[in-house]
């Protein structure tokens, strides 16, 4: 054993050496080390596009278990004789975008449940910049493999927004994320921010890139291609669907509602489809905020203007464009559930009657949801389970 | 399991702790137990295969000598050996081709389906105990009396799942003295960590190969002619590479055990001629077709015309020991012909300068390479003809740079015998160390540079599927 230590030792010195002359040889060459850098909190999906990065540990508000849900506990993919299982789909909305889990809609709705008796696991599958596209494909994917009984849908003004969103899961730089990594991620992070070489090799991407511009050939031959497209186009000409321009509506507000709605029924009909194919209840509420009240200062302290743009430029007036953006999404979930057991949580009227003075603490931006905007929420939607739940006759699955 | 991974590197620490602690029988005991291990990592039940076959040889060797019936020795030994490979391997395509050719004359006959998993390795020891019976009946060896080394013999875990064939003259002397070899193990570490180094080397450039050979063999149709050449020399490459390195990490860790295993590729693609070819590739397999089934077929002394025919049975054999399809016969064919008009123009060969034979040589064993790879006869015939498609592609990096790799590590390769005595002493043995240490060091160095450049995920040896 002597001997063999001996040797990985003199290895460890050549490599040591090497090491060292690559370092000076890209510091020459002006290759800095990375900013310190986190991965992103999503990872590619080819399903739906980008889904949660699994098992991110750290900081609780971005804690998620080893499926991806924002959760700090794991589920089976069998749930419980005698528990009722609820997935809980949506955006930021759901996932509860910097609060702890405890203070998110499903956490609120799983009380709720369990209070009044009925023993409940509800899943959160809320996944920031989701839209109705992803939503969807997630479902069909992902969420049937747990075998909820039911199925909820909460439809904000970013889930109704039918793009693929310009998120990509790339790393993104911030020295607080380094903090949430785990042993090794964090060891190479912050190696990679205080060497050039083990920046390269944290991130060799600008490395290839280098490569291929100076020698003007690719890495590899480009297997992604279909055959008979080989030779006619390269892989870079293809285009990103994430950088495809958001269409801009030229029509009228009518031809522009109905091409929304068009975009909105698509995917949640074929969410009741397949919940009804797959013996899910499918519940979906509709958007939910102090929207018909909003003074002039408020609407202009909200996160809600890039939602609205198309509908602001065409309404001429924000206020007017955020109400009618509500009001087409509800529309457009009652659509779907006039032909099809589609159980809709209406929550326009709420909506009306709610305003900033009067429930000042109730959303942060106009579209999140403070940890009292959620508990009421959940509370809403899992006493209309519950009701539904005691009107469905025994022996009823 | 890969020699070049983790799982690998704590049953190598492990083997080394028992090498080290025990003595006699047990050493060898626990030497064979973990030869075992290694063999049913991944197939467990197949060690009950490889211990029947390993017990069944060593009866018939003491059986052949005891009572000197050399002809049953052989016809039993022939039965349990190739009866158990046929079986295993060919068993199926056999049954295929007979429904085929049955369908063919018009008759519909529902022959059984035989489904079975290949056991690993099984067409190299199955060799390798085969040569052990030959050898004893035609006395060239005694039989092993200790059952213990003999087995040893038969399962030892460098070489047991893709060669190189060793014979029972070489290896089973060395496995006796094992225990005494047990005193040069620290100086034979530089040297075995340098094999293994170059070994490792040649394997990551095979895998930067691996996708331009996947690219025009996947689909041959859509490729331009550019295309269709370098994917056949990278698949030739990437072959070379790929078992060469294999063979070289073999001999390193069977080095650092004190035991040496034969040199299995001499640089061939420096080969003046077809014949010089097979003298350098594979050379453990192309040696055991000539001992065993070329010169006892009567080899060049009856005739030129059997000679050639002598040829042509054994490239075929040759072929179809690589696999149950009928490509490697067709790749046998293509090289026993090759064989062929070389003989019949031996003074133009001899006189002919390097220059033109050496890429001759090339262009025939890279032409010949492609039934190797390809999936069928349809497929074989799709790869020739994209050869006339026109059209230009560059080639890629990954496919440059695993070449200069692979024909590199053959200019610079390291010596099979140590460079230096056993055991220096005084100021060269961290010498010695450090050069052991260089080509380990340049390995890490090679897979970071194919992690960076080329993101390279490790692939399986090609030839552990035969």
């Amino acid at each position: 054993m002597g001997g063999l230590l001996r040797l990985a030792f003199a290895v460890g010195a050549v490599l040591a050496l090497l090491a060292g002359i690559a370092e000076l040889a890209l510091r020459s060459a002006g290759v800095k080390p990375n900013a310190a850098r986190a991965p992103s909190n999503v990872v590619p999906d080819g399903w739906t596009g980008f889904r949660l990065r699994p098992g991110v540990s750290g900081q609780e508000a971005f804690v998620t278990n080893d499926l991806g849900m924002h959760s700090p506990r794991s589920y089976s993919t069998v749930p419980a004789p005698g528990v009722l299982r609820v997935a809980v789909l949506g955006s930021s909305v759901v996932y509860g975008l910097n609060l702890p889990f405890a203070d998110t809609i499903p956490s609120a709705m799983e009380r709720v449940l369990v209070e009044a008796g009925r023993p409940s696991e509800v899943l959160n599958f809320g996944t920031h910049a989701f839209s109705i596209v992803n939503v969807s494909a997630l479902m069909q994917a992902y969420v049937h493999q747990l075998r909820p009984d039911v199925v909820v849908v909460v439809v904000d003004l970013q889930v109704g927004q039918p793009v693929w969103p310009p998120l990509r899961p790339e790393e993104q730089p911030t020295e607080r994320g380094v903090a949430m990594l785990d042993g090794w991620r964090a060891l190479r992070a912050r190696g990679a921010s205080r060497s050039a070489l083990f920046g390269v090799l944290d991130d060799p991407r600008p490395a290839r890139r280098w490569l291929r511009r100076t020698t003007g050939l690719a890495l590899h031959p480009h297997p992604g291609l279909a055959p008979l497209d080989r030779g006619a186009r390269s892989r870079e000409e293809v285009p990103d669907p994430a950088g495809a321009p958001v269409a801009t509506p030229s029509e009228g507000i009518d031809a522009y509602e109905r091409r929304r709605e068009r975009e909105l029924i698509a995917p949640l009909s074929a969410m009741a489809t397949f919940a009804a194919a797959t013996s899910s209840a499918l519940y979906v509420v509709t958007p939910y905020g102090p929207y018909f009240q909003l003074t002039e200062d408020e609407l202009a302290g909200m996160n809600v203007h890039h939602f609205i743009e198309d509908a602001a430029r065409l309404h001429g007036d924000a206020r007017a464009a955020l109400a009618a953006e509500v009001v087409l999404l509800t529309r457009a979930v009652q659509r779907v559930a006039e032909g099809s057991p589609v159980r809709v949580i209406d929550m326009l009227e709420a909506s009306r009657r709610s305003s900033l003075r009067s429930s000042p603490h109730f959303t942060r931006d106009g579209v999140h949801l403070t940890p009292e905007g959620n508990a009421a929420l959940g509370r809403i939607i899992a006493q209309r389970i519950l009701d539904d739940l005691d009107e469905r006759p025994a022996g009823g699955s | 399991m890969l020699f070049h991974t983790a799982d690998f590197a704590a049953f190598f620490l492990a083997v080394v702790a028992i090498y080290g602690m025990l003595r006699g029988r047990s050493l060898l005991a626990a030497l064979l137990a973990a030869c075992y291990f290694f063999y049913g990592y991944i197939q467990p039940y197949y060690v009950v295969l490889l211990v029947a076959l390993t017990l069944s040889d060593y009866a018939i060797g003491l059986y052949a000598t005891r009572f000197k019936a050399r002809w049953h020795a052989v016809l039993l030994s022939c039965l349990v050996n190739f009866g158990t490979l046929a079986y295993f391997k060919y068993a199926s395509f056999g049954l295929d081709t007979a429904r085929g050719a049955l369908e063919l004359l018009g008759w519909r006959v529902d022959l059984p389906q035989v489904r079975v998993l290949l056991p690993i390795g099984i067409s190299f020891h199955v060799f390798q105990s085969f040569a052990y019976v030959m050898d004893v009946i035609h006395g060239r060896i005694l039989p092993c009396r200790s059952l213990l080394h003999f087995a040893l013999y038969v399962s030892w875990f460098p070489q047991l799942v893709a060669g190189p064939i060793e014979r029972p003259g070489r290896l089973i002397p060395q496995l006796v003295t094992i225990e005494q070899r047990k005193a040069g193990f620290v100086s034979r570490l530089p040297h075995a960590a340098a094999l293994f180094g170059e070994g490792w080397i040649r394997k990551l450039a095979a895998d930067l190969l691996s996708p331009t050979s996947d690219f025009f063999f996947d689909a041959p149709a859509a490729a331009t002619s550019a295309e269709a050449a370098f994917g056949i020399a990278a698949f030739g490459l990437q072959i070379y590479g790929d078992f060469s390195g294999y063979s070289r990490m073999a001999q390193g860790i069977s080095h650092a055990f004190g035991v040496e295993l034969m040199e299995n590729f001499d640089r061939p693609y420096a080969a003046r001629s077809f014949r010089d070819f097979w003298r350098r590739w594979h050379v453990s397999l192309s040696s055991w077709f000539r001992d065993y089934v070329y010169i006892p077929l009567g080899g060049s002394a009856r005739g030129f015309a059997r000679q050639q025919l002598n040829v042509l049975a054994t490239m075929l054999l040759s072929g179809l020991w690589h696999g149950a399809s009928w490509t490697f016969p067709i790749w046998g064919a293509m090289h026993g012909g090759l064989v062929v008009v070389e003989n019949a123009t031996a003074s133009v060969w001899r006189r002919a300068p390097a220059a033109l034979t050496v890429p001759l040589v090339w262009l025939g064993v890279f032409l010949a390479w492609v039934p190797f790879r390809a999936d069928d006869l349809g497929a074989v015939l799709e790869c020739y003809r994209a050869l006339g498609h026109g059209g230009w592609t560059s080639p890629s990096l990954g496919f440059l740079f695993g070449a200069l790799v692979v024909l590199l590590a053959d200019l610079i390769r390291v010596p099979l015998a140590p460079p230096v005595p056993d055991a220096p002493a005084g100021w060269r043995r961290p010498l010695r160390f450090a050069s052991g240490a260089l080509w380990p060091a340049a390995a890490v160095v090679v897979a970071l540079l194919a992690h960076v450049f080329w993101g390279a995920t490790e692939k399986a040896f090609i030839y552990f599927r035969f």
